[in-house]
């Protein structure tokens, strides 16, 4: 046993063999050998969003300018149009760089407010429990009991007119975003709240309150960081969903002015389908494409962060 | 422990995971998304999908030369075309009886009245109903139905000999008394109802009609008219049973058979469509005019699908399925190049393609030149009209009795000027800043622009590259929303306000369409400060604004002068001034370029069907009003 005095400095635990083993630590390529598909996932994600952000400078023609109409309407795949031209002449391999956009941006959007928003209600609904927690759940439950898309159709069309346009969100995507964070959103209540109950009955939670903590204190600072992990997991998970419902309601609806990959693959590319199969091809590839990068991005994230919840989500 | 968690040994383990289950379903969303394609919502390519606003520019027309010389003489030429025509279309052995002639529409009609409402309800209007007469465009000729023959006694009194022998469907008889009703309830509907689908300048000047004896109904007029006859053959005047009407309150929107006299019996309508049957005891046509059949229709059934979809439609024409899909793009031609079952018609389109201005907004003229100055017109054709494109005029260009204005004469105000159209779009802009806050409801479009359209890919389409171009050109935000059709005209014709919720109104697609022959309705009446320009677009005489005040009138008188004007070369010269009027002041709406032709798709088995006039308004849910129609293997 060594003595020391209590004024020592703590020695360095790594010295004493405590620290976490060097083999442990996180490497990228040690998980990418581990987790191909995830990293697979993570190449795509990488190549999608950089295809979608640096479109202007991969030889596009912003889809909506003047310039897009080429004139050349629906010339198949070549060398000036890697993926063919539509009925009216735009450029497809633009269109879907730029499509990719929207569907990420409001794909993201969504997710946070979905599962951010879920979340903390979660956190409020779990841990302060009796009325509010039944309230808050009650509500969740009307919410999913609607059936999703209708759901959604149904309040995009309701709010369309009513909503201001954000910083860097106008109003048309501002309302898909928040019509698809309301089907998400009580779904990750419903999953996180069920964390919570579960933290709130950790020891951790009983020392804090005895030592006076106030319940805020208790809820961001200690319940918070410890279901953390589960929250990132279900944000991977529910981006390609968000991605999807997106482009499902940009199908049915349409999406106004602004190129989605949903919307292309209504209207005309179903009109020419037979003549020009390549409207639809492309960005439909580009849809599963992303879809499936984010879906493997996600389970691997979620072995990684937490291999106990294999199977849950 | 952790390690035996990685890819590898899970997948050595063989354990159907979660994510072999996601790579899969990865490479069957990929082939999904191609499916998805194939299936779904959408679209109308057609004239015929734009809503009452724009369908309801029910032509009015072109020469009613009501006089009985040349009435004949256009109908010896007629017969003689007429008779060319079908020796050069039908096979040997001629027409044949029997058969079910198969069409389809998009949705429901609104309802059956054809005084009230022309949406959805073609096939009953058409076929169900009968006519006194009806018009066919292409020829210029009037062919007899319930009339055999009309009299125009003076400027302002017409007279009609009707047919006898003829009976409804539940045998009662169709008298003079059911005639002089049916002429005179629109006015009625359209005071008690607000509105119909039907132009009011269609009866505006009806005074008293009457059953002189059994078979004669006299038209007294307030004033002179020179398009009467016209109107009278189009579905809004079908003869209706006026027993049986009146006791549904006047209004024949449940039908009960007997209310019409018509070739056909509604014998089915519910969600999926109707379906008419042969009336057996349809009056005969001795010496038929053309288009009619001495003994009734030779097709026995009509059947009229509802298909929402038309990729479906176009998917059942292709596998012949279905006799007749309608107007088709010009590059969904190459489609049909080797199907034995489609017959693809082209001829010169007519349709329309606008860009309506809220005159509560769009008072400086200047805003309104800037805009077609603003217009890059050859991007245009080459591209949303793939190369095939021409200038409309406000006339449209198909009515050749009435239409002066050539391709050149147009191009002279359908100039690309980008520079000129910022310099008056800013000089309008300097001139509403300094009108200040109390004009600002009448000057937000300086400030940006909403195009407002019809969620249909054709339209939207049409509107995008309109707020491209226009934005590009003024330095102003244009930008484009949408809504289904009833929303749409609600949205043209609210008058709650002396401006609209929308800036510029977006309508039609400009691949179809035509012209019922009359100058009229159709398609001045986008003008007309008593029709379209009053109830969508706010160019009429209680505007405050007293320059389109100003203009109002004037359009007004033209108008006025052209309807009354009988003798054709004065009418002619009345309408061309009116036409540069309304162009020089970029007057009502901006006419975009529409296609230069027009493709009609029909099955290959259907003979004699009228194509010429098909392309041509009231084709309602081709469903094209013409007995001598029929099926080569019947």
């Amino acid at each position: 046993m060594t003595e020391r005095s209590p004024a020592a400095p703590l020695p360095d635990l790594q010295d004493q063999g405590y620290a976490m083993p060097e083999q442990e630590r996180f490497n990228p390529f040690r998980w990418a050998l581990r987790e191909p598909m995830g990293a697979l996932g993570v190449v795509l994600i990488v190549l999608v969003v950089f295809g979608s952000f640096g479109a202007p400078i991969l030889k596009t023609t912003n889809p909506r300018s003047l310039a897009a109409y080429s004139g050349d309407n629906l010339a198949g795949p070549s060398s000036e149009h890697f993926f063919g031209t539509d009925r009216d002449g735009k450029d497809v391999w633009s269109s879907v760089l730029y499509g990719g956009r929207i569907s990420l941006k409001i794909g993201i959007a969504t997710v946070i407010v979905g599962t951010i928003g879920g979340t903390m209600l979660a956190l409020i609904a779990g841990f302060l429990g009796g009325v509010v927690d039944f309230v808050f759940s009650r509500i969740a439950d009307i919410l999913i009991a609607f059936p999703a898309i209708l759901f959604a159709l149904t309040l995009r069309t309701a709010l369309g007119e009513d909503l201001p346009d954000l910083p860097g969100l106008p109003r048309a995507e501002f309302v898909v975003v928040l019509a698809i964070s309301l089907i998400f959103l009580p779904a990750a209540f419903r999953i996180m709240r069920g964390t919570v109950l579960e933290q709130r009955a950790a020891q951790y939670v009983e020392s804090a309150t005895v030592v006076g903590a106030s319940q805020l204190r208790i809820m961001l600072r200690h319940i918070l960081p410890n279901i953390t992990g589960l929250m990132i997991v279900l944000t991977s998970i529910s981006l390609p969903a968000a991605i999807l419902t997106e482009s499902t309601l940009a199908f049915l609806l349409g999406a106004g002015d602004t190129p989605s990959w949903g919307a292309e693959l209504s209207g005309d590319s179903r009109t020419f389908f037979v003549r020009a199969p390549w409207i639809a091809i492309f960005p439909g590839a580009a849809l599963a494409v992303t879809v499936f990068a984010f879906n493997i991005f996600g389970d691997s994230l979620r072995d990684t962060l937490d291999p106990r919840l294999r199977g849950r989500i | 422990m952790r390690e035996r968690e990685n890819y590898w040994l899970r997948l050595r383990g063989r354990k159907v995971s979660r994510r072999g289950f996601l790579a899969g379903s990865g490479v069957a969303a990929a082939g999904s998304a191609a499916i998805l394609a194939g299936c779904g919502d959408d679209d109308d390519d057609d004239d015929s999908a734009a809503p009452a606003a724009t369908q309801a520019a029910a032509t009015q027309a072109a020469a009613q030369e009501a006089e009985a010389t040349e009435a004949a003489a256009a109908e010896a030429e007629a017969e003689a075309t007429q008779a060319a025509a079908a020796a050069a279309e039908e096979p040997a052995g001629g027409p044949r009886r029997g058969g079910t002639y198969r069409a389809w529409k998009t949705q429901e009609d609104q309802g059956l009245d054809p005084a009230i409402y022309h949406s959805g309800n073609g096939e009953v209007t058409q076929q169900v109903y009968n006519h006194l007469l009806d018009f066919q465009v292409s020829k210029g000729i009037f062919s007899l139905d319930a009339a055999v023959g009309y009299e125009q006694v003076d400027s302002t009194t017409l007279v009609w000999n009707l047919r006898e022998g003829m009976q409804f469907h539940n045998g009662e008889p169709v008298t003079s008394e059911d005639v002089a009703y049916t002429i005179a309830r629109p006015p009625v509907l359209y005071a008690e109802l607000g509105s119909t689908h039907q132009p009011a300048s269609n009866f505006r000047y009806l005074d008293l009609i009457e059953a002189i004896d059994d078979t004669h109904v006299q038209e007294n007029w307030e004033e002179p008219r020179a398009d009467a006859l016209i109107p009278r053959s189009r579905q809004y005047f079908a003869i209706v049973n006026k027993k049986l009407v009146e006791a549904q309150d006047g209004k024949a929107q449940e039908h009960v058979t007997g209310m019409g006299a018509g070739p056909y019996i509604l014998s089915e309508r519910n969600a999926e469509g109707t379906h008419l049957t042969r009336n057996p005891n349809y009056y005969s046509h001795p010496n038929p005019d053309d288009g009619f059949v001495e003994d009734g229709p030779y097709i026995d059934e009509i059947d009229v699908r509802i298909i929402p979809d038309p990729v479906t439609a176009k998917a059942l024409l292709q596998s012949g399925d279905l006799d007749a899909y309608g107007s088709l793009d010009s590059l969904e031609v190459e489609e049909f190049d080797d199907i034995e079952e489609v017959s693809i018609e082209g001829a010169p389109a007519g349709g329309w393609s606008v860009l309506g201005f809220d005159g509560g907004k769009f008072r400086d003229p200047r805003a309104r030149e800037a805009i077609r100055k603003a217009f890059n017109y050859a991007a245009f054709i080459a591209s949303v009209r793939a190369g095939d494109g021409r200038f409309q005029a406000p006339l449209t260009v198909t009515n050749t009795r009435f239409q002066t204005l050539t391709q050149e004469d147009l191009a002279t105000w359908y100039v690309y000027d980008p520079k000129d159209a910022r310099a008056l779009w800013e000089a309008a802009a300097a001139d509403a800043d300094t009108r200040g806050s109390a004009d600002e409801k009448y000057d937000k479009i300086y400030e940006s622009v909403e195009i407002h359209t019809i969620t249909n890919p054709t339209m939207q389409t049409i509107s995008d590259f309109a707020a491209l171009s226009l934005s590009e050109a003024l330095g102003t935000e244009f930008f484009v929303t949408s809504a289904d059709g009833t929303t749409w005209v609600n949205a043209a014709t609210d008058r709650t306000d002396d401006v609209k919720s929308w800036d510029l109104l977006q309508s039609g697609t400009g691949i179809g369409g035509g012209t019922d022959g009359t100058p009229g309705t159709n398609y001045l009446s986008w003008f007309d400060p008593l029709q379209y320009a009053l109830n969508a677009f706010n160019f009429h005489y209680e505007t405050p604004h007293p320059e389109v005040l100003e203009g109002a009138t004037i359009v007004g008188d033209m108008m006025a002068a052209q309807n009354v004007e009988f003798d054709h070369e004065a009418r002619v010269q009345i309408i061309t001034d009116l036409q540069r009027w309304i162009l020089d002041n970029t007057w009502s709406i901006f006419i975009m370029p529409m296609a230069a032709t027009a493709f009609l798709g029909v099955s290959s088995r259907l003979r004699d069907y009228g194509k010429d006039d098909w392309f041509n308004s009231y084709s309602w849910n081709n469903v094209h009003r013409r007995e001598s129609a029929w099926l080569d293997d019947a």
